[in-house]
């Protein structure tokens, strides 16, 4: 039971961490808050008129973001960045902004049936995380599991105390 | 006091009745998260049998005689194209003012320059492709009362007439409407054109002003929403079948009081639906489109999102197919039923020539990624900016090095780019936690070998078919860095490969 419990007790703040750190990943911005002044989204191939270009608020004024793109390979997914580490990158000048930039990059869904030509361990903990977590950003499926958990264990906690 | 054998069984029946409990809700929460995400996906527009490709080119019909003109447009049928989009500038065909109205929706009116647009269309539709036609620009006659500098509102902008617009709408759509005699060819009726869009890009001042109102409030959906609802009711009074675009917004905008409006807020406001995360309608104004138009312009590869929540990049079209069914149960959507979605506009430079262009296998992977995003999206028709590449302007900032070709002085000596299979041969295989979806568009229906490169040799794995439509798709688990490609025939794609 004491083994069961801890394994019950592992597990419940392992989900409530990968619950919780997408949630508030996602609620913050890829660019600095507090809008002082404008800056321009400018990547490599993008028309050259600043009718279209995307101004964004900006907290150091106005900073064109030159290259978003260094041009190689697909885009990769989705990956919110918190403020702290936006504000580091940021910090390390054009790469660190090609680096933030890049991660407002996402992907479309995966088709329901596949023929396999090569799978991997990863891929298929990838998808077991997806459907668990959902695409938006969030604690997705996790979260009603985390409260059912969370009263099982306090349930569980209580009948053990009552026996001993 | 409970003796062990007890306590053990206690434990025992814990142990089990917390696996059950466990597994019960683990697979709750699995169907539940299924069935959120099929309720999701449910009201999205699903992608189109069908999807429709062409170009815009300004610069190849103003630049070069009729038979150069002949050969750039053969070349965009060669890729694929079977549209093209081109402005009807109000100013330059009606520079006076009609008498009455009623002379106003008369194409026979005396002064009416139509030469330049008759040849155009002819010279499409002898290519083999049809027209799109996008008509704005207001003549000063009939721009609005109080009107500010040309430095405010530029010349052809200025709160123009809906009930003029409505009335050159009904001669433009009655001299295109396929039984209009060619007053220069007088056995043959001129083409008809049958794909229109109101304005162009109705968001920005540069197109359409005032943009917003002394208090900041949004002006131009309105003065819009009166332009787009003459043009369709006359469009459709001469010809029922014809298909109105509307929106045709452009995906930036700028703080309230700026000159470029989100198209977000645009929309929305265009269609009587307020602000925020729940949209509702706020106004009982109707709006009459058939079809939805924008102008999705990158911000980098064809998957990167606009960072602001109001602007409308590539892959965020469900901004505005969101709103579509809500305006429809509030009434202020009209007519009822599925709304194509059209990318009137879309381009990336391509370095050589713009030194800030992408490199030309970039822009080609690029152009075939946004092909497949947007189709994906619910996206029925597709008009590139540019079949070959414009002539160089400091800094490239008002000309496109966005053609499929590379300028070789005419037409008749244009190099194709990477970007031209791209066009004519797309294949994308976006890979998701290990699987790929394969999509593309083959030259001709049939079918389609995948390939996968081992070595030096290509192998194929899966064969698809095109139907008629030119479109494949399936799924195929991949690994990171396999390159894939489609082979039709004797035509093969560009290289894919999978990360």
């Amino acid at each position: 039971m004491d083994r069961f419990l801890r394994s019950a007790s592992l597990a419940f703040a392992a989900a409530l961490a990968l619950a919780i750190a997408p949630a508030s990943a996602a609620g913050q911005p890829a660019t600095g808050q507090g809008s002082t002044g404008q800056s321009h989204i400018v990547a490599p191939g993008d028309p050259g008129s600043a009718q279209y270009q995307e101004d964004v608020p900006t907290a150091a004024g106005s900073r064109p973001v030159t290259t978003l793109h260094p041009g190689s390979g697909t885009p990769q997914a989705a990956v919110p960045l918190p403020a702290p580490v936006v504000r580091t990158l940021d910090a390390k000048g054009t790469v660190g902004r090609q680096t933030v930039a890049l991660a407002q990059a996402a992907t479309p869904p995966a088709p329901k049936h596949a023929v396999v030509l090569r799978a991997t361990t990863a891929a298929t903990a990838s998808l077991l995380a997806s459907a668990l977590l959902g695409s938006g950003g969030g604690a997705g499926a996790l979260l009603p599991i985390v409260l059912a958990l969370s009263l099982l264990i306090a349930i569980l906690l209580t009948i053990r105390r009552r026996m001993r | 006091m409970i003796d062990s054998h007890a306590k053990r069984q206690a434990r025992r029946l814990l142990r089990c009745v917390g696996a059950l409990t466990l597994a019960g809700l683990l697979c709750g929460s699995l169907a539940a998260a299924a069935s959120a995400r099929a309720a999701k996906h449910a009201s999205a527009p699903k992608p189109p049998a069908v999807l429709t490709l062409g170009f815009n080119d300004p610069e190849l019909f103003s630049n070069f005689a009729p038979s150069d003109v002949a050969v750039g447009l053969s070349n965009a049928h060669t890729a694929g194209a079977s549209i093209w989009r081109f402005f009807i500038s109000w100013s330059l065909v009606s520079p006076a003012q009609p008498p009455s109205l009623a002379e106003a929706a008369d194409p026979n009116w005396s002064g009416y320059n139509w030469a330049s647009i008759d040849m155009t269309v002819r010279q499409i539709a002898a290519a083999g492709m049809t027209p799109l036609v996008a008509l704005a620009s207001a003549p000063a006659w009939a721009e609005g009362p109080d009107r500010p500098s040309s430095t405010v509102a530029p010349a052809g902008t200025w709160d123009p007439s809906a009930t003029w617009y409505g009335a050159f709408a009904r001669a433009l759509a009655t001299r295109y409407s396929g039984t209009f005699v060619d007053p220069a060819e007088s056995a043959q009726p001129l083409p008809a054109v049958r794909d229109w869009e109101a304005w162009n890009e109705p968001n920005l001042a540069a197109s359409l002003t005032p943009q917003w109102t002394a208090s900041n409030q949004p002006a131009s959906p309105a003065i819009y929403r009166g332009l787009l609802n003459a043009f369709y009711a006359n469009v459709k009074a001469v010809a029922p079948q014809d298909v109105v675009a509307g929106g045709t917004t452009a995906p930036f905008g700028d703080p309230p009081g700026g000159q470029r409006m989100e198209p977000v807020t645009f929309w929305r406001s265009l269609l009587c639906l307020s602000a925020g995360a729940n949209p509702h309608s706020d106004c009982h104004q109707r709006v009459y489109m058939d079809a939805l138009a924008h102008h999705p312009y990158p911000l980098g590869p064809p998957t990167t999102h606009a960072v602001d929540p109001g602007d409308i990049s590539v892959p965020d079209l469900g901004k505005i197919t969101s709103l579509v069914p809500i305006a429809e149960r509030a009434g202020t959507l009209l007519p009822k039923g599925p709304k194509p979605l059209w990318i009137t506009e879309l381009s990336w430079d391509s370095n050589p020539p713009n030194p800030n262009g992408l490199t030309p296998a970039l822009q080609a992977e690029y152009l075939e990624g946004a092909l497949y995003v947007l189709w994906k999206q619910g996206v029925s028709l597709i008009a590139w900016w540019n079949l070959r590449d414009d002539g160089p302007t400091p800094g490239w900032t008002n000309s496109l090095a966005s053609g499929i070709y590379y300028d070789g002085t005419t037409p008749a000596t244009d190099v194709p780019k990477p970007s031209y299979t791209a066009f004519s041969f797309p294949f994308t295989a976006y890979r998701t936690n290990g699987i790929a979806t394969l999509w593309g568009m083959a030259p001709a229906p049939g079918p389609v070998a995948i390939q996968v490169e081992n070595g030096t040799t290509w192998t194929t794995v899966i064969t698809l078919t095109a139907g008629a439509s030119r479109i494949f798709s399936g799924p195929l688990i991949v690994g990171t860095g396999t390159n894939l490609r489609a082979v039709s025939g004797a035509d093969t794609s560009l290289t894919w490969t999978a990360f």
